[in-house]
């Protein structure tokens, strides 16, 4: 069916569109967020540099301001302040060597700052020298302003390694706020996408599944339009054929009274064929109701090997009806066309002076229905192919026995309807014994209210039904 | 005990196969009409002991037909049983409900049909 695979497509491809949509959301958010963890440590890493970079700047001056105590006071505490800056500089400067390792224009920065810091140290331990072997005039002697020049080198330089660290802050901030606007307007598009996807196939597979049901009920409005159609035609040439048949009409030849019997014979199945089809699609379309009252099991074998004893004369065939009262909660119309449908194969398929059996047995939880013949039996590769619609065990059973290929499927849509199982049981040459189950089952109470009104309709459908099956053994 | 049927159907060839079946097989004397109509003014005049009554006619349809039947008094009392081909329960109940005494099915049997009508209606065969 055409539009059933349009429904798989639909699904399969918007399925496809919100998968992918979703890939790229995923990858998209795992590339933002490592994005943000990476300009996260960038910044942190700026931030160190900016402090190491203060502490460098700190200690250079806390340095220049013992050397200054000590030169003027020549206090030894100065002296002591002075070595413990020293101590702490070169630490910090590889310090900042690492951490600028990646960055070759910062390194360079680092490389010659290290160089002023040194030679500004190099500068103070001469002064600190001088202080002590010469005193405080030995120091005002030596009339050097390196240390001031190299100082003031220091602090620009610093100034600018942390104006430039500062950009490259400002710089990643931004990048990152980029990132995250970037990532929520794909994630946002990519959602929104989704949600238009998802939306458009649900549109699209009601839209088919709308379509497919007004084919069916098209199908189904056919089917019972043609076979009311067929009805008016078939009425008039059965009814003329059956009073010619009869010979109430006055005497007709042999060979005729015989072309009258095979057209008679293939009206009643052609009207067989009809209700059945139109059975067959009631089950299709699901309008078969059942109709479920308390009714006996052992009426209905009862009642259903009366309706078929004048076939089962005609064929020369024996009826064993059991005993039984067991009751069920079923529909006893539909139960009926089952068991006759049975009946009527078991007949057919049975040799003259043959006897035809049907039992309904309680078990524990269902009554199991029996119709067993003695007849030629059915191949075991068979036995669960006769169920399908149009399969008979011969193909020329059809025309033989005058059957339709529906009746089987149609039994097993009813008994399925009630909730039973139909199986055959046979050996080749002995025998078919067909069984169907239906479950005891409890009342169900919108079913009890709808049977007690439609009691009457039962009545006379029944006895419509009967007509409509066999309107030859009438 | 001869019996007389009014049969309103659209079809000539039915209406004849009905006759011909109720006349020989049972011996009932059958008068027929094409149209509602038709069997309204028949009814009225012949006083048929049943009606059988199509179901589906162009125009007045059967349904329609055994409504007026019904509303006059001379008429109302005459049991109408239906043929139809339509074989839907849902179809049978909308006709039950109109007030027929029962329903025959298309195709019917000829041999038998008299025996039904007389069933439907508690007839003594």
């Amino acid at each position: 069916m055409p539009i059933k695979r349009t429904v798989e497509k639909t699904v399969l491809t918007g399925f496809v569109i919100v998968l992918a949509l979703f890939g790229i959301v995923g990858v998209v958010s795992q590339r933002t967020i490592v994005g943000l963890v990476e300009d996260n440590q960038w910044v942190t890493h700026t931030h160190m540099v900016l402090e190491l970079l203060q502490r460098v700047s700190f200690d250079v001056t806390q340095a220049e301001a013992s050397v200054r105590g000590f030169v003027i006071t020549g206090n030894d505490n100065f002296e002591t302040q002075y070595d413990a800056a020293k101590d702490l500089i070169e630490p910090l400067l590889s310090d900042l060597r690492l951490q600028t390792s990646d960055n070759p224009a910062e390194q360079k920065s680092i490389a010659a700052l290290e160089s002023l810091i040194r030679e500004r140290f190099a500068v103070m331990d001469q002064g600190i020298q001088t202080r002590k072997n010469g005193g405080l005039n030995a120091v005002l002697a030596l009339r050097n302003n390196r240390g001031l020049v190299l100082s003031a080198q220091i602090s620009t330089l610093i100034a600018q390694m942390r104006s430039q660290e500062n950009r490259l802050l400002a710089e990643r901030n931004l990048r990152a706020r980029q990132s995250e606007r970037r990532a929520f307007v794909v994630v946002l598009l990519a959602v929104f996408l989704a949600m238009i996807a998802v939306m458009g196939s649900v549109f699209l597979v009601f839209r088919d599944l709308t379509r497919r049901r007004q084919i069916e009920r098209m199908k189904s409005e056919f089917v019972s339009v043609v076979s009311h159609e067929l009805r008016t035609p078939l009425t008039s040439i059965h009814g003329s054929l059956t009073l010619l048949a009869s010979g109430l009409l006055g005497p007709t030849t042999e060979k005729g009274t015989r072309m009258l019997e095979i057209a008679v014979t293939n009206t009643d199945r052609l009207i067989r064929l009809l209700n059945d089809i139109l059975d067959v699609e009631k089950l299709d379309s699901g309008s078969m109701e059942i109709r479920r009252r308390l009714c006996n099991g052992g009426e209905l074998i009862r009642n259903a090997a009366d309706v078929m004893r004048p076939m089962a004369q005609k064929h020369g065939i024996t009826l064993d009806v059991g005993e039984s009262e067991t009751a069920i909660w079923a529909d006893p119309d539909r139960l009926a066309q089952c068991l006759t449908n049975l009946l009527s194969n078991a007949i057919k398929f049975s040799d003259a002076g043959g006897r035809v059996r049907v039992r309904a047995v309680p078990t524990a939880a269902e009554l199991r229905f029996e119709v067993s013949d003695e007849g030629r039996g059915i191949p075991w590769s068979k036995q669960s192919s006769i169920f399908e619609r149009f399969h008979q065990v011969d193909a020329s059973d059809s025309r033989k026995k005058g059957g339709t290929g529906l009746g089987l499927a149609i039994s097993r849509s009813i008994v399925q309807q009630h909730g039973g199982r139909i199986w055959v049981e046979s050996e080749l040459g002995k025998g078919s014994t067909f069984f169907f189950t239906v479950p005891f089952r409890k009342v169900e109470p919108t079913n009890g209210t709808q049977s007690n009104t439609n009691q009457s309709a039962t009545t006379d459908s029944r006895r419509e039904r009967n007509a409509e099956t066999h309107p030859a053994d009438r | 005990m001869q019996r007389h049927i009014l049969l309103i159907d659209d079809e000539e060839d039915i209406r004849e196969v009905v006759a011909l079946s109720l006349e020989t097989v049972a011996g009932w004397r059958v008068t027929s009409a094409g149209s509602g109509r038709e069997g309204i003014e028949l009814a009225k005049k012949a006083m048929p002991d049943a009606v059988l009554l199509d179901v589906m006619m162009p125009g007045q349809d059967g349904p329609a037909t055994l409504r007026l039947l019904r509303s006059d008094e001379t008429t109302a009392q005459i049991p109408v049983i239906f043929l139809t081909a339509k074989v839907q329960s849902i179809e049978r109940e909308r006709l039950q409900g109109a007030g027929a005494a029962g329903f025959l099915a298309k195709p019917f049997n000829p041999m038998t049909l008299a025996t039904e009508v007389s069933q439907i209606l508690g007839w003594q065969p």
